[in-house]
């Protein structure tokens, strides 16, 4: 059985998953979902984000058997997700982004009340998105995807010093954008 | 290390306040668990012994399924994302009356969307196809996609086939219309009658299949100094080389995509030969000038490219 957010058996899974056994693929699925859309969502958005994680893991499934080398997944997943994103924003360019009104969730606050913590939440990631890539994908893998730095690093085959360097200067930088912007 | 960099660093280290607001601002945009639309295919598992009569039933109506899914696996808007796979022969794809593809025995294929007036989007995944879409009106450009792992072909209203090679290279021949090649590095245009590699370096310049062996040559050197981003002198060289070999007006294909390079130095003789070899846009009337990218690239369609031209 793999615990949802264990990393440590995905290489086992993967000669399973490279033959399309289902519940592999899904486990993958789970164990790097959150870490695909984070990136997605450092690019392209909550609008295109799901889309662009679905994207991302049929076409990486659909080419999985031809990973020679499986420790090389995450890389493929997140360099997979960065191109999807620049597909997007190459055919969606400057499509404001918008709250629909079936992505408020039943129950909890109310509609008026979600609509503008959407709003505020949209507000913050545009500031992210305006940081050099490397800064703002691990930014939103922290502070969207909740994962720690250690996690960031397993998922993304970054280094655990370029995890920190891009988390500290990537804050220091957004820090005086969220001021400009009266946002928290 | 401060304090703020430790939470940032680890959520179980002391928060952070600021950073706990952040988080707490960018919680609506967190990823909310939606199962994976792909059907991957099923793994191997024991079955019961008596299930087996059932299995075999459920087998027989599945191979009906398929036999009958290979003459018609038609697709429409919004269909769910699936495979195909051509085994032994080949199979024809038809998206409605805008394209058919046919997949070339050995291959195999994924539909991820086809959202109506967006785009229809493939993914080839081994071998290949052969893609005939409907000109505009009909189809417009940039709607039919297949993606590559170094790349995506964009259909411009068409006739091509596409090759997957040895390490995911892409090999694209149009036969009829053009594509574009979107790679990681740019894009490149692809008319009838032209060619072009793409690699995980990066898209080749396209070539017409009647180039000349000389002409491929410069520009395979030409292509490879570029993607190893050699110094100003060797790109230099052979850059010369290809517009030395570049002499018919279809050669100016080539040319054209030199007026890409990022270095002005060979945009310019670049330019210069074009006009040595294929009448301006502005007719070659009055002072020489810079045309744009664009603009030539609608007059060497219309004068230079057409097949026997």
């Amino acid at each position: 059985m793999v615990r949802p957010d264990s990393l440590v058996p995905w290489a086992d899974l993967m000669p399973l998953a490279q033959r399309g056994d289902r519940e592999a693929r899904a486990a993958l699925y789970t164990a790097f979902a959150r870490t695909v859309h984070a990136i997605a969502l450092a690019h392209v958005g909550a609008q295109h984000a799901d889309d662009v994680t679905q994207e991302v893991f049929c076409s990486v499934f659909a080419s999985l058997a031809t990973l020679r080398d499986a420790a090389a997944l995450p890389g493929f997943l997140c360099a997979t997700a960065r191109n999807k994103s620049r597909d997007v924003l190459r055919r969606h360019r400057r499509t404001p982004p918008a709250v629909a009104a079936d992505d408020l969730t039943a129950g909890g606050p109310s509609p008026a009340v979600q609509a503008e913590q959407k709003e505020q939440a949209a507000r913050v990631l545009a500031c992210m998105q305006s940081l050099p890539d490397a800064y703002r994908e691990t930014l939103a893998l922290r502070l969207v995807a909740g994962l720690s730095g250690h996690e960031i690093a397993e998922r993304t085959g970054l280094t655990h010093g370029s995890v920190r360097v891009n988390l500290t200067r990537g804050m220091a930088l957004l820090r005086p954008l969220l001021q400009a912007a009266g946002l928290p | 290390m401060s304090e703020h960099d430790d939470y940032l660093f680890d959520p179980k280290a002391a928060p952070d306040p600021q950073i706990e607001a952040l988080e707490r601002a960018l919680a609506p945009l967190r990823w909310r668990e939606a199962p994976l639309r792909d059907a991957a295919p099923q793994g191997m598992r024991r079955m019961p012994r008596r299930a087996w009569p059932w299995l075999l039933a459920a087998a027989l109506l599945g191979v009906a399924v398929l036999l009958f899914a290979q003459r018609e696996p038609g697709l429409h808007p919004d269909a769910e994302a699936r495979s195909f796979v051509a085994k032994a022969s080949e199979l024809r794809i038809p998206l409605g009356d805008l394209a058919v593809i046919t997949l070339r025995p050995g291959s195999e294929l994924q539909f991820v969307h086809w959202r109506e007036q967006k785009e229809a989007l493939f993914q080839l995944t081994r071998g290949s196809l052969e893609a005939k879409v409907a000109p505009p009106p009909a189809v417009l450009p940039g709607f039919f996609r297949v993606d590559t792992r170094h790349g995506l072909v964009v259909d411009q209203g068409c006739h091509y086939v596409l090759e997957l090679r040895e390490h995911g290279d892409a090999y694209v021949r149009v036969t009829e219309g053009a594509v574009t090649f979107e790679a990681r590095d740019g894009k490149v245009f692809v008319p009838a009658g032209a060619e072009v590699l793409v690699t995980a370096y990066g898209a080749h310049t396209p070539v017409f299949a009647d180039a000349t062996p000389e002409l491929r040559k410069a520009v395979l050197e030409y292509d490879e100094v570029r993607f190893k981003k050699a110094d100003y002198q060797t790109r230099s060289m052979t850059v010369k080389q290809v517009l030395a070999a570049s002499r018919a007006p279809r050669d100016s294909l080539v040319l054209w995509h030199l007026l890409s390079d990022p270095d002005p130095a060979f945009r310019e003789p670049a330019e210069d030969h074009l006009r040595a070899l294929v009448v301006p846009p502005d007719g070659g009337k009055g002072k020489a000038q810079t045309f744009d990218p664009a603009e030539w690239l609608s007059h060497l369609r219309l004068h230079a490219w057409q097949p026997g031209g």
